[in-house]
């Protein structure tokens, strides 16, 4: 019995931290966001979000397996308005400032899509004990975050903890704003994944929140305006920008060049051919005149292929000036060019 | 004139000077899973406007009604449930004896029937004091609105999603929910509210 709590009460933890609804798989956000701006208003938020999440749950496990999932959802809003109106009457008569400040949101915690999901992702597909399992989870990390985030947004949106004031000189009012609470959210998210991640590097709770997805298009046409380029930090458009724009300058440089050594370069080619060159002017080498052309542009940028063919053709020209002058030499002489060369491709 | 006027401006406050995604935080979920999902975009979308559009024009006909008028907030809560489910349900009966749909178009009516943006408009039209052609565009608003929220919202996903340099601790939802409290800062300040210290 000992080991079948401890192994509840492991999983209701785990499933609460790793599987947190909230704060890695984005379910549940409004409420917390817009309705968790004070302690009170948060533990409202928890209580009637336990309460429907577990009782639904469990209905759903015991009675909807066979109801149509489209039928289904009607039914979670039904029982979702019949498990607020109690818990909106007891607010009303024992915390009426809170209630009225809870404003729409209370009764719009009918339609939350924590319990739906969780209706429909499991209660539907497995065992009551399983479902209860989960509930009790889903609902334990649910409040666990309204809880936290609700004391965080009163102590520096009010400067109150539960209506007691703290007498803070400043209070930031933007806390009691959605865009507090969603800044707040997302700061927790990560200080709680920082924690799990340092206590168990396995774990992996960001892929709670599938973004597989994300690189489809909304629709065709938007696609080729806005997905195919879309690169928000430019980092391979400046990079590219950079290997378009030094080309056109290496160029004007080695326009020249080029025109000069035109007609020399196919004789180099067929001089490299025939004669025994060293192996790294093979290597860098253009493709020769019978060689099919590359079919896709090269990745390496311009610029060095390029200066790399610069450098091939001089190291060809004083390969041929070489030969010219060991033709020339003396024959007591040819040692050494030989070992000239082999200095030359060890530089190389 | 009048008509177009205020169908308009209604429009425009839900969509963008009191967004509700942003301003508001209704439907911030299902706008935030459905930007990592962007092929759902349109049809869900359709169906977001659809609902919200004939809600709201439903409820604020019932309003007229003293009966309906004078009840709490929980009396109107009970009433556009009702209504909610009963559009749903005709629309629903509709999209698969008619249209024929395949099961995952009616998986996404359901989605798109009950979340917080699509009941938060009656109540909004409620509380506003609405009348018949201010409830219309207001639910046209909460569906654009739903749509600008998933497109703004899509368009930082990828970029966090590209962007190596994010520290491991804040990849994934951390990320999301800052960027989209930034854009939800970016709304606020349509709204004209000032943030005293």
């Amino acid at each position: 019995m000992r080991n079948g709590e401890k192994s509840f009460l492991q999983s209701v933890r785990d499933s609460a931290l790793y599987k947190n609804p909230v704060l890695f798989e984005a379910v549940g956000v409004a409420p917390v966001a817009a309705m968790a701006v004070s302690l009170k208003s948060a533990i409202m938020l928890a209580a009637v979000s336990c309460a429907e999440l577990v009782l639904i749950e469990l209905f759903a496990c015991l009675a909807l397996k066979k109801v149509p999932s489209h039928f289904r959802m009607v039914i979670y809003a039904a029982l979702g308005v019949g498990i607020n109106i109690p818990f909106f009457m007891f607010f009303e008569r024992f915390t009426p400032n809170e209630a009225n400040a809870a404003g729409i949101f209370l009764p719009l915690l009918a339609v939350n899509s924590l319990v739906a999901l969780h209706c429909e992702r499991f209660a539907v597909k497995n065992t009551l004990k399983s479902t209860f399992t989960d509930a009790v989870a889903a609902a334990a990390g649910y409040a666990f975050v309204a809880l936290i985030v609700g004391l965080l947004r009163e102590i520096f949106g009010s400067g109150t903890v539960y209506s007691l004031d703290l007498e803070l000189p400043i209070q930031l009012k933007g806390f009691l704003m959605p865009f507090g609470g969603f800044l707040l959210l997302g700061f927790f998210a990560a200080a709680v994944k920082g924690i799990l991640r340092k206590k168990s590097p396995d774990a992996h709770p960001e892929q709670a929140f599938s973004m597989k997805e994300i690189s489809q298009s909304h629709i065709g046409s938007l696609k080729s305006l806005l997905d195919a380029d879309f690169n928000p930090y430019d980092e391979t458009d400046a990079a590219g920008q950079d290997a378009r724009e030094k080309p056109k300058k290496a160029k004007k440089a080695t326009a020249p060049k080029k025109a000069k050594r035109k007609a020399e370069t196919a004789k180099a080619a067929k001089a490299a051919k025939a004669e025994a060159k060293p192996a790294s002017l093979q290597a860098d080498a253009p493709p020769a005149d019978g060689e099919a052309a590359p079919t896709r542009p090269r990745r390496v940028p311009r610029e060095d292929y390029l200066s790399d063919f610069d450098e091939m053709l001089t190291e060809l020209d004083l390969y041929k000036q070489k030969q010219q002058d060991t033709a020339e030499t003396p024959a007591a002489e040819p040692e050494t060019a030989p070992a000239a060369e082999e200095q030359e491709a060890s530089d190389e | 004139m009048s008509i177009l006027g205020s169908l308009f401006s209604a429009a425009m406050f839900a969509c963008l000077f009191q967004n509700l995604i942003f301003s508001g935080g209704y439907g911030a979920d299902e706008a935030i899973r459905m930007a990592a999902k962007p092929k759902q975009l349109y049809p869900l979308s359709f169906f977001i406007i659809y609902l919200s559009t004939a809600v709201s024009l439903i409820c604020v006909l019932l309003e007229q009604r003293p009966a309906v008028h004078a009840l709490n907030v929980f009396g109107h809560a009970l009433i556009f449930v009702g209504v909610l489910a009963a559009v749903y349900l005709l629309t629903l009966l509709f999209v698969l004896v008619v249209v024929k749909a395949k099961p995952r178009t009616v998986r996404r009516l359901g989605i798109a029937a009950f979340n917080t943006l699509v009941l938060a408009v009656p109540f909004i039209n409620y509380r506003a004091a609405f009348g018949v052609f201010e409830a219309i565009g207001a639910g046209l608003g909460a569906g654009a609105a739903f749509i600008i929220a998933v497109l703004l919202i899509n368009f930082g996903l990828r970029a966090i999603d590209k962007n190596e340099s994010i520290p491991e601790a804040f990849k994934g939802t951390p990320a999301i929910f800052i960027y989209t409290a930034i854009l939800s800062l970016a709304f606020t300040g349509l709204t004209g509210r000032a943030l005293g210290v």
